[in-house]
């Protein structure tokens, strides 16, 4: 006897077979003691799946659901308002309400978050008030003459913008010396730490952005407990700006001027192309505009290469909204990477990356699993880790660990 | 089944909305969250299996379509479009992190219509009839229900949407097939695989007899 087809009794279940069609299968049910065995199978496991993932959290559910959809884009619109003006993008920098996010992403939390994102918009509103109100005041120009009377004296106009070119340049040379910067500093109050980061940043293979990620707290060691689990967001971490420029601190580690700026992980650590909080709504244009020069894994193989990417997706998402759980599906696309990636350099970065995103998952939300995860990803990176101050920063990383 | 199957918005309507939110009206965008948010958390779970990572899931389809709104193409509906979302973020690696375990892949002895083991020295034939259908909680369905569970853990991403589609929002084979960008066959067909991964191997009778 030739028996039915799962697709003709899945046809047949949900009704879709008609005429003849139908009536075929069901004289053959009646007849056919496996087939009508595997049918009624079919319906059974029907019901198990309707009433095992049928779920209906209710209607509070969906109100905080919706309450935070509109907050958080709310955050996106007024973060993209902010990036219009210059002033106000570097309050956003100064500004951004991690704690606020990671707090409102856990469950037990959500009730308050919308509380909080009212706290922390109000802030905001303050800031961004003030810088809109710099941003509107009118900007220093060079004075340019009425249209009248420029047009009677373009020639002298042009000289003018020529050697105001010309001395801007010349400044900017003389400003990048050596010495100059030297002189500069005692009198701008910089300490040595901060001469330092401005030395570094004023070296040519380095870019200002990179420098200022560079500096990153020194935890100190023996600490049971993360200085401050709610501000995972605003430690340094590879795909997002640095929350602050200033060096005031005296725990900011110096960064080890021996350290290759232009190795692969340095240049990795680069972020003014990779702020989380674009990217996270956009993961295809992310990937786009991780094409650049800066990329470090540009010259990995297709093979290795989605992964990676799918791992930097990842990190973004954590970043924009710091959760452990996103970190460690983070790290755990990293780990992924790893394993498509043979002894080819980039897997050195992938470590690091790897590392971290353990150690910030540990950090958010600290538990002996996630301390053991992150000390052996911290250990095993270190077997890798070129001098430098990635190297001093996972070392420190581990002892407050307890490793 | 709980709940209410997806309803869409009447057309006229959603296109004006998602005009509106286009040019970044807030309000006709959560407007259309709660239309659909329902239905998208219903198929977060069923794709997560689990009820926090469908919330996350769920959150992070909306709020990423927020920040894409403006690419939505003018011949979609918002909701296979969100769901487009939705999948794009869960089939990414971290799917693996948030699937539900496969709790079993080894060979399963079969069982029955209601559940009761079958021998395996026999070629499956029944050893004794089951003597009445087993009622729920039995022995003979808890193990069915663990199996069919294990078992739906195991499918390819989009069959386990195609099938969700099916029996939670309880959608025409057209409209499943619009919803996922498929060809009717190309939609009955991975229906009919689904279920017949999880009869095989919630029963070990085979897929196909």
């Amino acid at each position: 006897m030739i028996h039915l087809t799962v697709q003709q009794l899945s046809s047949y279940l949900d009704g879709q077979l008609l005429g003849s069609a139908s009536d075929n299968v069901q004289s053959h049910l009646a007849a056919c003691r496996d087939c009508s065995t595997r049918f009624a199978l079919l319906e059974r496991i029907e019901a198990i799946l309707s009433d095992s993932l049928s779920i209906d959290p209710g209607e509070e559910f969906f109100r905080e659901l919706e309450a935070e959809v509109g907050s958080r884009i709310r955050e996106r619109g007024q973060r993209d308002k902010d990036l219009s003006t210059p002033a106000v993008s570097s309050v956003r920098l100064l500004d951004r309400p991690a704690q606020a996010r990671a707090a409102s992403a856990r469950p037990e939390n959500r009730a308050a978050s919308t509380r909080t994102d009212a706290h922390v918009d109000q802030s905001r509103a303050e800031r961004v008030a003030r810088a809109e109100r710099h941003a509107e005041a009118p900007a220093p120009r060079p004075h340019r003459p009425a249209s009248p009377k420029r047009s009677g004296s373009s020639g002298a106009w042009l000289a003018f913008v020529a050697l105001a070119v010309v001395a801007g340049s010349v400044g900017v040379v003389v400003s990048r010396t050596s010495f100059v910067s030297a002189w500069i500093a005692p009198h701008l109050g910089l300490g040595p730490e901060e001469r330092n980061l401005a030395a570094r940043a004023l070296s040519p293979p380095a870019t200002p952005e990179t420098t200022a990620t560079e500096a990153p707290s020194v935890e100190s060691p023996g600490d049971p407990t993360p200085p401050d689990a709610g501000n995972a967001g605003h430690e340094w971490n590879p795909w997002e700006p640095p929350a602050s420029h200033s060096s005031t601190n005296d725990d900011e580690m110096v960064p080890d001027a021996a350290a290759d700026p232009s190795d692969d992980q340095a240049a990795m650590l680069e972020p003014s192309t990779m702020r989380g909080d674009e990217v996270i709504a956009t993961p295809d244009s992310s990937r786009k505009s991780r094409a650049t020069s800066s990329d470090p894994f540009r010259a990995l193989g297709t093979e290795s290469l989605g992964p990676v990417r799918a791992a930097q997706q990842l990190s973004d998402m954590a970043n924009a909204d710091p959760t452990a759980a996103r970190f460690e599906t983070a790290a755990d696309g990293w780990e992924r990477a790893l394993d498509t990636m043979g002894g080819v350099p980039e897997q050195v970065s992938v470590r690091q990356l790897l590392a971290d995103a353990r150690y910030r998952a540990w950090q958010t939300e600290p538990t002996r699993a996630r301390a053991e995860a992150a000390k052996s990803a911290i250990k095993t990176y270190l077997l890798f880790a070129p001098s430098g101050w990635e190297r001093e920063q996972a070392k420190t990383r581990l002892s407050k660990l307890g490793g | 089944m709980q709940g209410v199957s997806l309803v869409y918005l009447e057309a006229g309507e959603e296109i004006e909305r998602i005009a509106a939110a286009q040019s970044g009206d807030r309000q006709a965008y959560l407007a259309l969250v709660r239309q659909y948010a329902r239905p998208l958390y219903r198929l977060a779970y069923a794709m997560c299996g689990d009820a926090d990572a469908a919330d996350l899931l769920a959150r992070d389809a909306l709020i990423c379509g927020w920040g894409e709104l403006r690419e939505i193409p003018e011949s979609l509906r918002f909701f296979p479009w969100i769901l487009g979302i939705m999948r794009r973020i869960h089939e990414t690696p971290s799917a693996v992190a948030t699937s539900p375990k496969a709790t079993e892949t080894r060979p399963i002895a079969a069982i029955d219509a209601h559940g009761a083991e079958l021998s395996p020295t026999n070629g499956g034939a029944q050893t004794e009839p089951s003597p009445t259908p087993a009622g729920e909680g039995t022995p003979g369905d808890a193990r069915l229900r663990a199996r069919t569970l294990a078992s739906f853990a195991e499918l390819r991403p989009d069959q386990r949407m195609t099938l969700s589609l099916r029996i939670l929002e309880e959608l025409p084979y057209e409209q499943m097939a619009a919803l996922l960008d498929l060809s009717l066959g190309v939609a009955t067909l991975r229906l009919s695989q689904a279920r017949g991964h999880i009869l095989s191997r919630a029963t070990g009778l085979g897929g196909d007899a």
